[in-house]
């Protein structure tokens, strides 16, 4: 309804190439990345007042999945995880599908109301999900 | 993934333009970018290929790194030329030596990095866009702006409080940016631009503070 396909354009398939390249850089580095993220400070806003911010266990999050515990990762910060995967998995499989299927999803500019009114639902529920669990 | 659907898409930064020669295009759009964002923005290409503002951006960010790089180097060997002079303190030229070369080489792998948080940068900020009914034009413009809005970087320049200065400069080149090139207010793209800074303040208020203490410790 509020998606539509259209052909793919110069620019979508350099898009398609980046975020390839992206997604590829991201997983050949998965080893690299557990240094990094485990030099992140504790959430400071939690540790002074409390409240759990949206994004509240993302650095565990990623720690458990790139060390290959999916379920434990997507536990600690569900929206996060969902998108990182997602970033990937679309990522590498982009160039492939701009090229063999030539068309690519396209919604309508600015974004119809009720896709956004979605997309702060999913924060809002996720952030609801991290108060109650507290993680 | 989608194009602009600006009809008449503007002639594009000097950087942008094919057949000028390289090193004084680069320049002269630094200078406009900071002397006039807003002419800037306006004047930027929607239809050139990625490579180029990406290439800008990645190269921008690399020297801001290199200079960043060359303050720590000056501030450290000042430092151990201190402490060598107190006896009882150990030789520290390995440990300079390990710094110099460490720092090395981040420099020759940081342009991969850089060109990750770029994209991935970008989504979020488009990501924000579309929530606050800014996307006007792709998701290559978006690219286009964070990928411009690396000149800020260049305040690095500044020893110490370089970080803050081009963190806050980014976050105005974005806002102007995003206003001008998707022909949205200033509003939304300054709820697309800051937006992510409120979901995640936390996470981004500890690596804000990380990031100025490593600077500061690393000089």
């Amino acid at each position: 309804m509020y998606l539509h396909w259209r052909k793919a354009s110069r620019i979508d398939r350099q898009i398609a190439v980046l975020w390839s390249a992206t997604g590829a850089a991201l997983v050949l580095l998965l080893p690299a990345w557990s240094t990094p993220i485990r030099a992140l400070p504790a959430c400071p806003v939690r540790a002074w007042s409390g409240v759990v911010c949206p994004s509240c266990g993302t650095a565990r999050a990623l720690e458990a999945l790139v060390g290959g515990h999916w379920l434990e990762a997507l536990a600690l910060n569900p929206l996060t995880v969902s998108a990182a995967v997602l970033f990937v998995a679309a990522g590498l499989v982009a160039p492939a599908w701009v090229w063999l299927v030539g068309r690519v999803p396209s919604t309508s500019r600015p974004l119809p109301l009720p896709l956004r009114a979605t997309m702060v639902l999913a924060i809002a529920g996720n952030w609801i999900y991290l108060v109650a669990r507290g993680v | 993934m989608d194009e602009p659907t600006t009809q008449a898409s503007p002639p594009g930064l000097p950087f942008e333009q094919t057949g000028r020669p390289f090193f004084p295009a680069l320049v002269e759009t630094v200078k406009l970018l900071v002397t006039d964002p807003t002419a800037a923005f306006r004047g930027m290409s929607l239809t050139v290929d990625l490579w180029r503002p990406l290439l800008y951006g990645v190269l921008i960010a690399w020297l801001a790194g290199a200079i960043n790089y060359l303050w720590g180097l000056a501030v450290q060997a000042s430092v151990f030329g201190v402490l060598s002079r107190i006896e009882g303190i150990e030789d520290l030229a390995p440990a300079f030596c390990l710094g110099v070369f460490g720092g090395a080489l981040w420099l020759l792998i940081a342009p991969v990095f850089i060109l990750i948080g770029i994209f991935v940068l970008s989504l979020i900020v488009h990501l924000c866009l579309m929530i606050a009914g800014g996307d006007e034009q792709g998701f290559a413009t978006t690219l286009r702006v964070v990928s411009y809005s690396e000149t800020a970087q260049l305040a690095q320049i500044v020893p110490f409080v370089g970080g803050i200065i081009a963190l806050v400069w980014q976050l105005v080149l974005a806002i102007v940016g995003l206003a001008e090139a998707h022909r949205t207010t200033t509003g939304k793209a300054a709820v697309a631009v800051l937006l992510p800074f409120g979901l995640c303040c936390a996470c981004l208020v500890g690596i804000f503070m990380l990031a100025v203490l490593t600077g500061v410790l690393s000089r």
